[in-house]
């Protein structure tokens, strides 16, 4: 069942890993897709975000440091990895606008035990490598997973 | 070297090219190479020039033709396609970037068998840039907890790709979760090009093209955005009406 909606105003983080980030500077989609099996052995259900307005109203930096701690709990980081910031209403638009079948993809909280602000990017399938391909267009941010030593 | 009608050839191959004259008249027919392994197979139509990767060394084709043709593999002219074995020579170990490895070891071992198969063909424009990247890759999704690996057989058809269309720009290269090798031409939001290789030989693709000459006041209907599955040597020619050869080749 999915919980809350997260608001369009708001903004969500994905973690990858750091081969996802071109040279260029630009997001390959495949950061965005769905696995076709999950280790029950079904499809992905939906896409893992994390919540930021969920840790902290409207600091970045609170935000940002919540939420690595979040992933800090749960997987095995290197500095390589990143966290892609979204704003959930200018992602779920892009993707209106742009499918032929206007596809509302909608954001949930889902919060598991261990992860207080973990959320989900539903209604991706089907046509879910289109869908990533225009979700990696609307990335506002790029950061490290790991916040980098103070100098 | 003439071909008459269908047959088999077999023998040892690490990779070469093959070409027929494109002058013969009526000229038609279909090479298609089988490595041992069943996922590998790449149908060609014999005409003009190709290049091809073995992966596994051995190579078995069968070739059809109605009408005379030559075929050189390997730089050696298969004298008839009755049956016929053959033998290429192939890289030496010290045209290999790579050390040899046994393939079971582990999924990255055998990609770099498979990169080192291919060494001396590719473009040495962006050989080393490719190498490195599909270590970086197989080396990233083992480190990963999901037991996922790259496919090996997705590689080959990208290489495969690369081989046959030596005058595409080097793409951007990732990983789709499933372990398939996916190339990204991209010059901006509305033109761009994702190229999954699957290991049937087939490839999944998406296609942001902006339409030429379009002038609508509705911006986004400017833009075509297709996606679909077709086999490896249909891509570009599919992709021709949407204008894509004028950004992905250079």
């Amino acid at each position: 069942m999915r919980g809350t909606k997260v608001p369009d105003t708001d903004h969500v983080v994905r973690h990858t890993k750091r081969s996802n980030i071109l040279p260029t500077g630009r997001v390959s989609a495949v950061a965005f897709m769905l696995r076709p099996s999950m280790p029950d052995g079904k499809p992905e259900e939906y896409l893992s975000v994390n919540w930021l307005e969920h840790l902290h109203p409207a600091d970045t930096d609170t935000q940002m440091r919540m939420v690595r701690d979040e992933f800090a709990a749960n997987l095995r980081l290197s500095r390589s990895q990143k966290l892609l910031r979204l704003n959930v209403g200018t992602t779920t638009r892009n993707v209106a606008e742009k499918m032929e079948d206007g596809r509302h993809i909608s954001v949930h909280h889902a919060e598991l035990p261990t992860s207080p602000s973990h959320s989900g990017v539903y209604d991706c399938r089907p046509d879910e490598e289109m869908i990533a391909e225009l979700i990696a267009e609307t990335v506002i941010g790029i950061y490290d997973a790991i916040a980098a030593p103070p100098s | 070297m003439q071909i008459y009608g269908p047959g088999l050839v077999s023998g040892s191959v690490l990779g070469g090219q093959f070409s027929t004259p494109t002058s013969a008249v009526g000229f038609a027919g279909c090479l298609r190479l089988i490595d041992p392994v069943p996922l590998q197979a790449l149908w060609a139509p014999v005409h003009g020039a190709h290049t091809f990767i073995s992966r596994t060394g051995t190579l078995s084709a069968l070739a059809s033709a109605p009408t005379a043709g030559r075929v050189v593999i390997g730089g050696e002219d298969i004298t008839s396609i009755g049956i016929t074995s053959y033998r290429s020579d192939h890289a030496s170990e010290s045209d290999r970037p790579f050390e040899r490895l046994d393939e079971k070891r582990d999924e990255g071992a055998r990609l770099r068998a498979i990169l080192s198969r291919a060494w001396r063909l590719l473009s040495p424009k962006y050989r080393d840039q490719l190498a490195a990247r599909v270590q970086l890759l197989a080396s990233e999704l083992q480190d990963e907890e999901s037991g996922q690996v790259p496919s090996t057989e997705s590689l080959v058809q990208l290489l495969a790709f690369l081989l046959s269309n030596p005058s595409l720009h080097y793409p951007d290269i990732v990983l789709t979760p499933d372990g398939y090798f996916r190339a990204e031409w991209h010059r901006s939001r509305d033109r761009h090009l994702a190229v999954t290789f699957l290991p049937s030989g087939e490839v999944r693709y998406i296609v942001f093209a902006k339409r030429p000459g379009v002038r609508l006041s509705w911006p986004l209907a400017q833009v075509d955005r297709l996606s679909g599955i077709t086999s490896i040597d249909r891509l570009l020619s599919l992709l021709v009406p949407l204008g894509v050869h004028r950004w992905i080749e250079g």
